[in-house]
């Protein structure tokens, strides 16, 4: 009679069970990855799961690839009906012609910069970002195995301007994740370029909205003007030093504050972001 | 249960990676829709609150790993939220628009308590919506409008993610 109570009991509440067991281990695994533990759950995770994103990033690369290989194709045919029908018609090769010069110019562009750095570079693609609307993680398609480790500076090239990306907070195996500096978690310690006032940059958590640096003495607000460039201070070597970060496009002057807060424009525009180069600042300084 | 949870496993990893791979490389979105949420909601609901939160659980890893949050975050929510819609299973009609958004929306709504619970506790790295900041509104209007959606779509596929139907229609 007892022991079927005691059946009758574990059956009706067997799915509550269920749930503290897997609530427990939520927060088990919270706790870790919040404190740190010696096993990073998160890291194997992620290279087995960020692996699988990579495939699927390839496969619908592949499918964009190919519709636009064909939709090329398409207008290579009406090209190639356009010259036969006039031969002697020079412009549609003029505009060819300058655009693989453009494309050429590009690619020399980003191969300069490669070399131009003085830092050891592992150049990257971007290939996913985050599926939490909180988080603002970056995936690349480069990893341990290529050299990556977790802290890396990241930086890119917009035109003919460095600037500064993030840092790397994930390392899978052949990907990697970045946090941009607009995360909300992203502290880097920077200086104004022209009045080397110090300061802290912290983002908003979204890309369209400005960085705010805080902890600049109130005493800079008359050194300070719109326009103004923010570059990394490189305090505890986490950042190179001088990689710029933003433009001063706000100052804000609190009475009751001790500081002044600055909002700053990135010099990335991470909406076009689509290469970066992680900086190997160890090896570096080992050389 | 076993082959319920299994092809909802396959189905969710599919969801995660569509929405870390695909979704959230298109510039036009302001928000991802939290498509792996819907999946969890329509098989809580028509199951049990034991299938609703072992399915939550497991998704809620999938998405951990492929996020920037702490690993566990997503585990939790996805879970709590699988077990609520388990324990209402069969208590509504899904046929229809209305019930399968309304869903979707307080199923939002939950998970933004949820974090929001979960930031006072672990303070480290836990980010809660903000009920005046964009991204909870678009979230849930995107969830809101994906739900019906991911509900048929799913629905056809029935036999794979439906153990035991227990009158539920």
């Amino acid at each position: 009679m007892m022991a079927r109570k005691q059946r009758f009991l574990f059956a009706r509440y067997f799915d509550i069970l269920i749930l503290t067991i897997y609530v427990l281990v939520s927060c088990v695994m919270l706790a870790f990855s919040s404190g740190g533990f010696a096993v990073d759950f998160n890291n194997i995770g992620f290279s087995l799961m960020s692996g699988l994103q990579r495939g699927v990033y390839s496969v619908s690369s592949f499918f964009t690839g190919t519709v636009a290989a064909i939709q090329e194709l398409s207008n290579l045919k009406e090209k190639y009906q356009n010259l036969e029908l006039r031969l002697s018609d020079y412009e549609l090769l003029q505009r060819t012609n300058a655009d693989i010069r453009v494309e050429n110019e590009h690619l020399k562009e980003l191969l300069g910069f490669s070399d131009q750095l003085t830092t050891k570079n592992i150049p990257a693609e971007i290939i996913g970002h985050d599926p939490n609307n909180l988080y603002s993680g970056i995936t690349i398609n480069r990893g341990a195995k290529h050299g990556i480790r977790k802290n890396m500076p990241v930086i890119s090239f917009l035109g003919s301007n460095t600037g500064l990306v993030g840092k790397i907070v994930k390392v899978g195996r052949s990907t990697s994740l970045i946090m941009p500096v607009y995360d909300y978690q992203c502290y880097v310690a920077v200086r104004l370029e022209k009045s080397r006032y110090d300061g802290m940059i912290n983002g908003q958590g979204n890309s369209d909205l400005p960085l705010v640096m805080k902890y600049v003495k109130k005493r800079a607000r008359e050194e300070i003007e719109i326009g103004d460039k923010i570059v990394t201070a490189g305090e505890n070597n986490n950042y190179p030093k001088n990689i710029p970060v933003g433009f001063v496009s706000a100052v804000n002057a609190l009475d009751y504050e001790t500081s002044l807060e600055l909002e700053i424009e990135p010099v990335i525009d991470f909406s076009r972001l689509e290469n970066v180069f992680v900086l190997d600042m160890q090896n570096d300084s080992e050389d | 249960m076993g082959k319920t949870i299994i092809w909802t496993s396959i189905t969710v990893l599919f969801f995660a990676l569509i929405e870390a791979a695909i979704l959230s490389n298109l510039e036009f979105l302001p928000v991802v829709p939290d498509l792996v949420l819907l999946v969890v909601l329509y098989v809580s609901f028509m199951n049990s609150s034991t299938t609703g939160s072992t399915v939550g659980f497991i998704s809620g890893i999938f998405l951990d790993f492929l996020s920037a949050s702490p690993i566990g975050l997503n585990a939790f929510t996805k879970t709590v939220t699988g077990f609520i819609f388990g324990k209402l299973s069969g208590s509504f009609n899904l046929h229809g628009v209305v019930i399968p958004a309304f869903m979707g929306g307080v199923a939002t709504i939950i998970k933004a308590l949820l974090t929001w619970a979960l930031s006072f506790i672990f303070k480290s790295g836990i980010i809660p919506y903000s009920v005046t900041g964009q991204t909870f509104w678009f979230e849930l209007i995107a969830n809101t409008i994906c739900a019906p959606i991911i509900f048929v779509i799913l629905g056809i596929f029935k036999n794979f993610f439906v153990a035991d139907r227990r009158g539920i229609e």
